[in-house]
């Protein structure tokens, strides 16, 4: 071998120990999971004609895992499938985005992702390749993570999107994110530590933030990752969760008691533009 | 006679909707598929499938919800707000 290619090779090793170091697996470190599909891989329709790297694509993970370092926490980016590990800064590539996934297709691998990765809390967004208002899927999907949380013994908080809209509008997803309302509400009900972000309407992306009519840029990506990292960083208040009905984001809200028992909830709160679905 | 007839005019008037002041308007109850506007201060019952939206720039209720009713109170506090009716 020429000392060259030696050299060459000594510091593509330094430089996979050093980029291991940084994201190296740290007991004390929050496990995250992006669980999804394209939208949470970062795949878009141009990609089948003219194929970006898959170490370029970053979705919204990369601005999240910023926002997080930038706020001193220490997370470790969870799944078994990689994407982004070229851009810079460096960021944690790891997730469970599968590109063209239909809810019952996450579903049915749900338990094994959770045994295998461990998260701390999943990110789901989920439901833009199922074409339709039926959000069974996305119901299976919250019951294995609470199957593998009852026979783990682990506390995984699911904080679950409600979906973004295509370029186009789509009629469709307003329907199936009312319905996604209800499967949630009744999986906090069950006890289980769930909270919702309204992607469709509170991460406010534009036709400007789409790179097709589906995929968002990385301006909407950033636009998603600020409200995925609210939720994180938000205090998780079960009480507040369990409100069975209103489901209010705690952004809105002014002031709330509930009494001792969690029975009695009294909520003053602005009214979203989405309005409060009942 | 006559008097016979006013009882049973009285009778009449007053079950055809001689108002029975309440504290509280029943969203939920309302069959017809007309929206409900609020009115500051007023108490509105509203159940699972109706809906809240404001008709203002900025405004802001209060809800009160006991975890076995199946019913909440809405209060509006400020701005305007309407209650859709179930779909």
């Amino acid at each position: 071998m020429k000392k060259s290619n030696l050299l060459l090779s000594y510091l593509l090793v330094l430089l996979l120990s050093s980029t291991n170091l940084i994201f190296a697996e740290d007991n004390n470190s929050i496990r995250i999971m992006p669980l999804g599909d394209s939208i949470t891989y970062d795949n878009r329709l141009s990609d089948i004609d003219d194929p970006r790297p898959t170490s370029v694509r970053t979705g919204y993970r990369s601005h999240l895992w910023y926002m997080l370092q930038n706020a001193g926490m220490n997370v470790d980016f969870v799944g078994s499938r990689s994407a982004g590990e070229k851009v810079t800064p460096p960021f944690d590539p790891d997730n469970e985005g599968h590109p063209g996934w239909k809810s019952f297709d996450i579903a049915e691998n749900t338990y094994g992702y959770m045994a295998q990765h461990q998260p701390d809390i999943v990110l789901l967004h989920i439901g833009t390749n199922d074409h339709g208002t039926f959000t069974g899927g996305v119901d299976d999907i919250l019951k294995e993570i609470h199957r593998y949380s009852q026979d783990s013994g682990r506390e995984i908080h699911v904080i679950v999107a409600l979906i973004i809209d295509r370029k186009a509008h789509d009629f469709i997803i307003p329907l199936f994110n009312d319905n996604l309302k209800r499967v949630i509400a009744s999986h906090i009900k069950n006890g289980e530590k769930i909270s919702m972000v309204d992607m469709y309407h509170d991460a406010g992306l534009t036709t400007k933030d789409y790179a097709d009519n589906t995929h968002p840029l990385d301006s909407g990506y950033a636009k998603m990752a600020r409200l995925w990292y609210n939720e994180i960083m938000k205090p998780y208040n079960p009480r507040l969760n369990a409100f069975p009905y209103t489901l209010v984001d705690a952004q809105y809200i002014e002031s709330i008691h509930i009494d001792q028992n969690g029975k009695n909830i009294d909520i003053v709160t602005k009214v979203p533009d989405a309005g409060i679905l009942f | 006679m006559k008097e016979t007839i006013l009882i049973l005019a009285s009778f009449l008037m007053v079950a055809c909707g001689g108002s029975g002041s309440t504290d509280e308007n029943n969203a939920t109850n309302n069959d017809s598929s007309e929206d409900v506007n609020m009115t500051q201060g007023e108490r509105y019952t509203v159940s699972k499938g109706n809906k809240l939206i404001k008709t203002s720039d900025n405004a802001i209720v209060r809800i009160l919800h006991h975890d076995k009713a199946k019913t909440s109170t809405v209060i509006l506090l400020e701005g305007d707000a309407t209650i859709l009716q179930k779909p």
